[in-house]
């Protein structure tokens, strides 16, 4: 089954990455991306494990869930 | 098409004109010259009498026909993997209708505390499910635990995570994939900059503090009632996210996959921070509900809530700051750990922000624990950042002999706050906070400040409908967990409309309404009015061509006040708003508006607050009364001044409960928590409530069509770190721990009569004595 892509998620993070900022306004939303803070308060979880581990055991985060990474889907799984 | 027109901003007296280029067909903020007949004026929530008389319907309290119970196993052991789980027994038991287990839905063989979920029934009673999962067989290999900072952080530690996870990760500044060059050498020439600074300055202060983990709390625990119709699933959800958490039940990446939903959260109770996600919980209950074939109530109790909702970290945070004799910092250094559970992302401290602390070399570390996970939890890192900082702006003051006040000032440039401070200092009596009358007690005051960033933004829309009978209703889906939303989004189109607030149905927390918010950052209600307020006017102005055309008057002069169609100049022509309604040829005049997706420029980007405590210590028990809380506030225009001191008081009373009474108790050796139950974690009561004097400044920003900004969360920032510098302004001895119990302040009144040579007694404390 193939899944596209949320919008939100910058580059090439995985599509099962989420965290509250996603789900914020615009001008709020990058901001667990970008380390517009210099204290770190971002929690991120993973769709499929709905935990802050993903399937592989691995900790679920912006710089860790990248192509690469065991769990992450193929390319023919996103669109 | 964007228009420029020019808009005055400010506050008291300290206006300045604005030019702004306002967008997609949005109006002119409010201006202080405007005669507002709501906006500004105290209303109770629209829907408190049916919160007190309990007819409101939280998801707790949905029954659909045919509705059974779903329950979680969860693991007794703080850190294992599961071996094999089998599931027959139980699936056979009476009432029971489905099983899963928590490997098969979620991909994941581990329990990584003592409490993680393990398997799920749905039965048909409460009792039958219960019955269930104790016939539920597990085989865990179980592994080594840590779940203190302290035991994580040492040497021959367990490991908590798995594969090749350390203990402790740095966490901030995150130098990895977008920092470029040495990470390391960067850092290590940040901290010889700043040092040297430090060891120039005139003097210098340094000390560690510590703050427990405060578990996730709400009236209401996470979960939902759910069911399945030909295909939809329709979850009536404890949710501060209602499109979030449709998105996670949609998602093709999750297990649920459903292809269309509705989430319905007409009433929350309570979320702080813990309820933007499905969680385990919400993905269970739709599988259960699924396989079952009927609607399954699945919420959690009180203590898969604590254990398992989430939470906000604890805290170890080193500082050391430098200062010059003239009040100025020039330089602060910080490390600090937290542990946010299994992971390490999220538990930094927002301990470097408020004041100008000069240059300054941070560094975080996660550090993972067999514990609950944490979430963002009402203001994430600035409670227990602010504690740190505030203590250290008090001994910095001390230290160069300078007032406390007079000190946060010089470092300071926030326009707003600026004035705060005095109207704090006034109201709490600063300079009259005088002895008790009983000589065991002593009284003190203390001063720390907020700061908040958020007047929404893009990402709502609002649906107004003015029907022909002259009803007004305004839709949209977002959630009111508690803020007062619903009746602040009535407010607004009641006013646009010249109508009474009772003149205008509110409807909010369904996702088949339009686009809203989550309910986090403290930008809800910044991000949805300025979208009610938009389609208002567009609806008003469609109403208002209608009677032009039939009355044959000019649409362009006409307004609507106090219930009538104006002309301007001429005031009232005596056609009431339901008689202007009945003009319509439709049924209805439906307007569809999205908010502008950017904020304008503004008077501050930021909101500030200033809040003053004062506290009376008996220091034979070491109990500790916070006596009043000043919170000054300010969140840009105040649409409501009740529901936005209901607010600041809420916020007020978790951050004296967080000073006071809230940890997370663990078993070092059985690796479980000690008080998951609302018994043995002891949050404020009603006795404990200090007396709450809350100062609103109205703010015309200019940033949104509303002007409003965040109010949620920055009242907690400051309280705590109040709470603890009157404190060690009564005790003459600093306590650097959280909470302040009465243990902690015997031992401190210990150390500092030991210091002292004497009996305190005989003795009596020296104000601003540092020890």
């Amino acid at each position: 089954m193939a899944m596209q892509k949320p919008e939100l998620l910058p580059e090439d993070v995985c599509p099962c990455l989420r965290t509250k900022t996603m789900l914020l306004n615009t001008e709020y939303r990058r901001s667990a991306f970008e380390d517009s803070f210099t204290a770190d308060t971002a929690f991120f979880h993973c769709l499929r494990t709905m935990a802050y581990h993903g399937p592989d055991g691995d900790d679920v985060c912006p710089d860790g869930c990248r192509p690469g990474r065991q769990c992450y889907p193929s390319p023919d799984e996103i669109t | 098409m964007p228009q420029e027109i020019t808009i005055k901003v400010g506050f008291g007296n300290q206006f300045r004109e604005l030019t702004v280029r306002i967008q997609d067909d949005d109006v002119k903020p409010w201006q202080p010259s405007d005669r507002l007949h709501l906006i500004g004026q105290s209303y109770p929530r629209v829907d408190a009498v049916a919160k007190v008389t309990g007819t409101a319907r939280y998801a707790y309290d949905q029954q659909p026909e045919g509705m059974i119970y779903g329950k979680i196993l969860r693991s007794s052991h703080a850190n294992s993997d599961i071996v094999s789980i089998d599931t027959k027994k139980a699936s056979q038991m009476p009432g029971v209708k489905a099983v899963l287990t928590v490997p098969d839905v979620f991909e994941d063989q581990t329990a990584r505390y003592a409490g993680a979920e393990i398997a799920a029934v749905a039965a048909t009673t409460e009792a039958q499910a219960e019955a269930a999962l104790r016939a539920i067989e597990v085989e865990y290999d179980i592994k080594p635990h840590s779940v203190t900072v302290e035991d994580s952080l040492k040497e021959d530690a367990p490991q908590v995570g798995r594969g090749s996870q350390k203990n402790v990760v740095r966490t901030s500044p995150r130098m990895g994939r977008r920092g470029g060059g040495n990470a390391d050498s960067r850092l290590a020439r940040q901290e010889a900059e700043v040092k040297k600074l430090i060891d120039e300055a005139d003097a210098s202060i340094e000390a560690e503090f510590r703050t427990e983990v405060q578990t996730h709390a709400p009236l209401e625990t996470h979960g939902g009632v759910c069911t399945w119709e030909d295909g939809r699933l329709i979850f009536w959800a404890s949710s501060q996210a209602t499109f979030g958490f449709r998105n996670e039940m949609t998602s093709g990446w999750s297990r649920v996959k459903a292809k269309d939903c509705q989430v319905l959260a007409e009433f929350v109770g309570g979320g702080f921070g813990s309820k933007f996600s499905a969680g385990r919980e919400g993905v269970l209950g739709a599988l259960l509900s699924k396989e079952a074939g009927v609607p399954v109530h699945m919420m959690l109790d009180r203590s898969g809530e604590q254990l398992s909702a989430g939470n906000r970290p604890d805290s170890i945070q080193q500082m050391k700051m430098g200062v010059n004799k003239d009040g100025q910092i020039v330089g602060t250094r910080i490390r600090s750990w937290g542990t946010p559970g299994a992971g390490t992302g999220g538990a930094g401290a927002h301990n470097d922000a408020i004041y100008n602390i000069g240059e300054t070399d941070k560094i975080e570390y996660g550090v993972r624990t067999n514990t609950g996970g944490a979430r963002a939890h009402r203001a994430p890192g600035w409670p227990q950042g602010a504690f740190a900082l505030e203590q250290m702006m008090d001994m910095a003051a001390e230290e160069i002999g300078m007032d406390r006040v007079e000190f946060r000032k010089k470092n300071d440039d926030h326009p707003i706050r600026s004035v705060e401070y005095d109207i704090a200092k006034q109201r709490i009596g600063w300079d009259k906070v005088g002895s008790s009358t009983d000589k065991t007690k002593r009284t003190g005051v203390g001063i720390a400040s907020n700061l908040w960033f958020s007047a929404g933004g893009g990402g709502a829309s609002a649906l107004v409908r003015i029907s022909k009978d002259g009803q007004v209703e305004v839709r949209n889906g977002a959630q009111d967990i508690g803020t007062g939303t619903r009746t602040v989004m009535g407010m607004v189109v009641a006013e646009e409309l010249g109508l009474d607030l009772e003149q205008v149905t509110t409807r909010i927390g369904n996702t088949d309404d339009p686009k809203g918010p989550a309910s986090g950052g403290s930008t809800t209600i910044g991000t949805i009015t300025p979208a009610a307020r938009l389609a208002a006017h567009h609806a008003k102005r469609q109403l208002l061509e209608i009677v032009a055309e039939r009355k044959g008057w000019n649409a362009s002069e006409l307004d609507l006040k106090d219930q009538e169609v104006h002309q301007v100049g001429k005031g009232s022509t005596n056609l009431n708003f339901k008689d202007a309604c009945a003009l319509m040829d439709d049924d209805a005049i439906e307007v569809l508006k999205g908010r502008p997706r950017r904020n304008y420029e503004g008077f501050c980007d930021t909101n500030a607050g200033v809040q003053a405590a004062t506290v009376e210590i008996d220091e034979e028990t070491g109990e500790v009364k916070v006596k009043k809380v000043v919170a000054v506030a300010d969140a840009g225009k105040i649409i409501n001044p009740l529901t936005s001191e209901s607010q600041v008081r809420g916020g007020v009373i978790q951050g004296v409960s967080f000073a006071l009474f809230e940890r997370r108790i663990m078993d070092r050796q059985k690796g479980r928590m000690l008080n998951d139950d609302l018994e043995n974690y002891k949050i404020l009561g009603a006795a404990d409530c200090p007396v709450i004097d809350v100062v609103l400044l109205d703010v015309f920003n200019g940033k949104s069509n509303t002007q409003v900004m965040g109010l949620g969360e920055p009242p907690i920032v400051a309280t705590a770190a109040a709470v603890a510098n009157a404190v060690s302004d009564a005790l003459g001895v600093r306590i650097y721990d959280l909470p302040i119990t009465p243990k902690k302040v015997l031992e401190a009144i210990a150390r500092r009569d030991a210091a002292r040579g004497a009996d305190s007694e005989s003795k009596p404390k020296q104000k601003g004595e540092r020890l």
